[in-house]
């Protein structure tokens, strides 16, 4: 019997969750107060009422404790998928997944394996997103296109409109169109604010 | 610099403003805001005073000047020149004496204090501490249009004084650009008081 | 007669003839020339900002004659531009390194954006500590002043009532505020760029956002601060992650200062640092791991 502790902040999704684990009869619901006996895996909810990256959750369980975990994101792509992944979850499955890849999951986990969406396999390997770096956000939450990343970069450096031309092979009024839309993707009312911003946003590489 | 030098600072400067209140005086009109005004020397008086100030300051024919006793009397414009933005009004009785020197723009440096009477905001005798700012590129020997000078000045001092660190007048304070003051110089405007109160009939 | 005033007044105008000998105009862009400061024999320091050509500078010396310059470096992160000046027997500039400007201390800024010079005056208004620029460049010591800014501003000398320099002035690095680069920072500036043309800085290839760490875990792991640098972006093949840095990694601390911003990163990325081992400690997995980082040299701009 496999002990399955779910963990989620969201009560409807949890009770979906336990309604899916009851179904197996291999599976059982572990009660998270019971401490004498732990889980064999954690099925743990990533969703938007957590405010914490994936690696942060899964830090938070004590130390020496190395029960597997089941990670539910939002959305799955190659980039957050490979970032739980590699942060130390055994598997990783959108929240919309079918009652038997998460039951598939739990069961591959309390193996000792490791499981993924086959669609998401070829991009966990490639390891890059379009722009050439490996980024733990969300491709499509990467606010600014490459370009416009190359831009702030050499902005971060003090470079003036006329260099950063130079520097990319394109023209100034190109740059200019580009930091209008910095600005305004990042909303910054002037060069200062933009790099601070993309600073802190990790858009700007040290 | 120590404490009795800027004890002593305060003190001279307190003197040169005193002094410089002397010869300046308040004009009022009807249509425009009150301005400031010089107390010029004349050769022959004949019992009528003279006030420079600027043309802006006097948009009219008539104005009333009040000197830094209190005293206010009517005057008249009998002389303007637009271009350089100056204006000679006559007033009677005029003061006994006026003495002024004239600073010549040439022997001006950059760097050097200048310091401007003037009226700002309802403030009669106001006054403000600067520096010389810069020589404006003029043809050889000629005299720059205008003395900068990096002061901070309020519309009320339009048409006041702008006197060197010995009381000397510089120039006559005329238009404010950004944080400098713009003066004409004071040796434009006695050469121009000389030519056109030649021509002013007695 | 007045005399205090009659010698202050005379002071001044000494100082800015004395220190006027040694600044420059700089024709280098369009507009207004900009002003520069012949600071050692056959160098002029301008502004990075005020230069916006290569090739075709000259400079209006200050007895009027027109001299070619060429441009030896700049670095953008503290707004200084250096040229070199040949030929030419100018006064370099007195500088005033030994006394720090103070608080109310009564300075002139001078510029020369054309044939002759020009002043403003004022008061130094405030005096911090190192200051980091929005680059990460170091500034020594931040001097701001109350005092009018003009044409010709950016690139002149600051000076006491005694004349002497007590750092270079810009309008462009504390959004628009008069600010000096103190002579200590010039210094160091105009030597790296005059042998290498530009400003080293380390680079790890990281891209990072500041994170709370959940109490539970600060507490756990002892850590000093609760507000650390989550690793989002990771250059493939950069130093960091050729050294075994990973996506994910919550950076805590780098050789041995803690990190809760970007710019405390920045702060560790010195010219200095190239090839140097940097100590990182990270939490990874639940635990606090400590890797050596190696950090590579920055892609910068260079001058030609």
């Amino acid at each position: 019997m496999i002990r399955v502790l779910i963990v989620s902040p969201s009560s409807g999704t949890r009770r979906a969750l336990e309604r899916v684990v009851a179904r197996d009869p291999g599976l059982a619901l572990h009660a998270g107060s019971d401490t004498a006996v732990l889980p064999d895996v954690i099925v743990l909810d990533a969703g938007p009422e957590s405010h914490l990256p994936v690696p942060m959750l899964l830090e938070q369980r004590p130390s020496g404790n190395t029960t597997p975990f089941v990670v539910l994101l939002d959305e799955l792509d190659g980039a957050a998928g490979a970032g739980a992944l590699r942060a130390g979850a055994r598997a990783v499955l959108p929240r919309s997944a079918a009652p038997e890849e998460i039951r598939a999951a739990v069961r591959a986990a309390a193996a000792g394996l490791a499981s993924l969406p086959a669609a998401l396999a070829g991009a966990l390997l490639d390891g890059t997103s379009p722009d050439g770096a490996g980024a733990l956000v969300d491709t499509r939450d990467q606010i600014l296109t490459p370009r416009e990343r190359q831009v702030l970069t050499l902005l971060g450096e003090g470079l003036l409109n006329k260099e950063i031309a130079v520097q990319l092979g394109i023209s100034e009024h190109t740059v200019k169109t580009h930091l209008a839309a910095i600005y305004e993707k990042l909303d910054a009312s002037n060069r200062a604010e933009a790099v601070a911003r993309g600073l802190r946003r990790g858009l700007i590489m040290l | 610099m120590t404490e009795s030098m800027s004890a002593g600072l305060a003190q001279e400067v307190a003197a040169a403003v005193e002094q410089l209140r002397r010869i300046t005086v308040q004009v009022r009109t009807r249509r425009a805001a009150t301005g400031a005004g010089i107390l010029w020397n004349v050769a022959e008086s004949e019992g009528r005073g003279l006030v420079i100030t600027n043309a802006h300051v006097v948009p009219g024919n008539q104005a009333t000047i009040e000197l830094n006793d209190g005293c206010a009397m009517r005057a008249r414009v009998v002389a303007r020149d637009s271009k350089r933005d100056l204006a000679a009004l006559e007033f009677e009785p005029g003061p006994a004496m006026v003495s002024m020197v004239i600073r010549e723009p040439q022997t001006l440096r950059v760097g050097e204090l200048v310091i401007a009477i003037g009226h700002p905001g309802g403030l009669v005798g106001a006054a403000a501490l600067g520096i010389i700012h810069g020589a404006e590129s003029a043809p050889e020997g000629r005299t720059p249009r205008w003395i900068r000078a990096d002061v901070r000045l309020a519309p009320g001092f339009s048409g006041g004084p702008l006197a060197d660190a010995t009381g000397r007048l510089v120039g006559v304070n005329t238009m404010i650009q950004g944080s400098l003051a713009l003066a004409v110089p004071a040796a434009v405007v006695e050469a121009w008081v000389e030519h056109s109160h030649a021509l002013v009939a007695p | 007669m007045s005399t205090v005033l009659q010698s202050l007044s005379t002071e001044l105008a000494d100082a800015v003839e004395t220190a006027g000998r040694a600044v420059v105009a700089i024709h280098a862009r369009r507009r207004i020339p900009a002003s520069g400061v012949h600071w050692r024999p056959g160098v002029v320091v301008a502004t990075h900002h005020t230069i916006n050509r290569d090739e075709n500078i000259t400079v209006t010396l200050p007895d009027g004659t027109t001299a070619p310059a060429t441009l030896a470096g700049r670095d953008p992160s503290t707004d200084l531009a250096v040229l070199k000046l040949a030929g030419q027997n100018l006064p370099a500039a007195t500088l005033r390194s030994g006394t720090p400007p103070t608080v109310g201390e009564l300075v002139i800024a001078l510029g020369r954006p054309g044939p002759s010079v020009t002043a403003s005056w004022g008061v130094v208004s405030r005096v911090d500590g190192p200051w980091r620029t929005w680059h990460g460049a170091e500034i020594d010591s931040l001097l701001r002043l109350d005092l009018a800014i003009y044409d010709g501003f950016s690139g002149g000398p600051l000076i006491d009532a005694a004349g002497r320099v007590l750092g270079i002035n810009t309008s462009a690095l504390a959004r628009g505020v008069p600010v000096t680069i103190p002579v200590a920072t010039v210094e160091r500036t105009v030597s790296e760029l005059l042998e290498r043309g530009s400003i080293r800085r380390a680079y790890l290839g990281i891209g990072t956002q500041p994170v709370r760490v959940p109490e539970s875990l600060a507490r756990k792991l002892e850590l000093k601060s609760d507000v650390a640098l989550l690793i989002v972006s990771l250059e493939s093949g950069g130093p960091a992650d050729r050294d075994g840095l990973l996506l994910g990694d919550v950076l805590l601390e780098l050789d041995g200062a803690a990190v809760n911003d970007p710019t405390d990163v920045l702060a560790k990325l010195g010219g200095d640092r190239v090839g140097r081992p940097i100590a990182a400690r990270v939490i990874r997995g639940g635990q606090v791991k400590t890797l050596q980082l190696t950090p590579g040299e920055r892609p910068t701009s260079r001058a030609a």
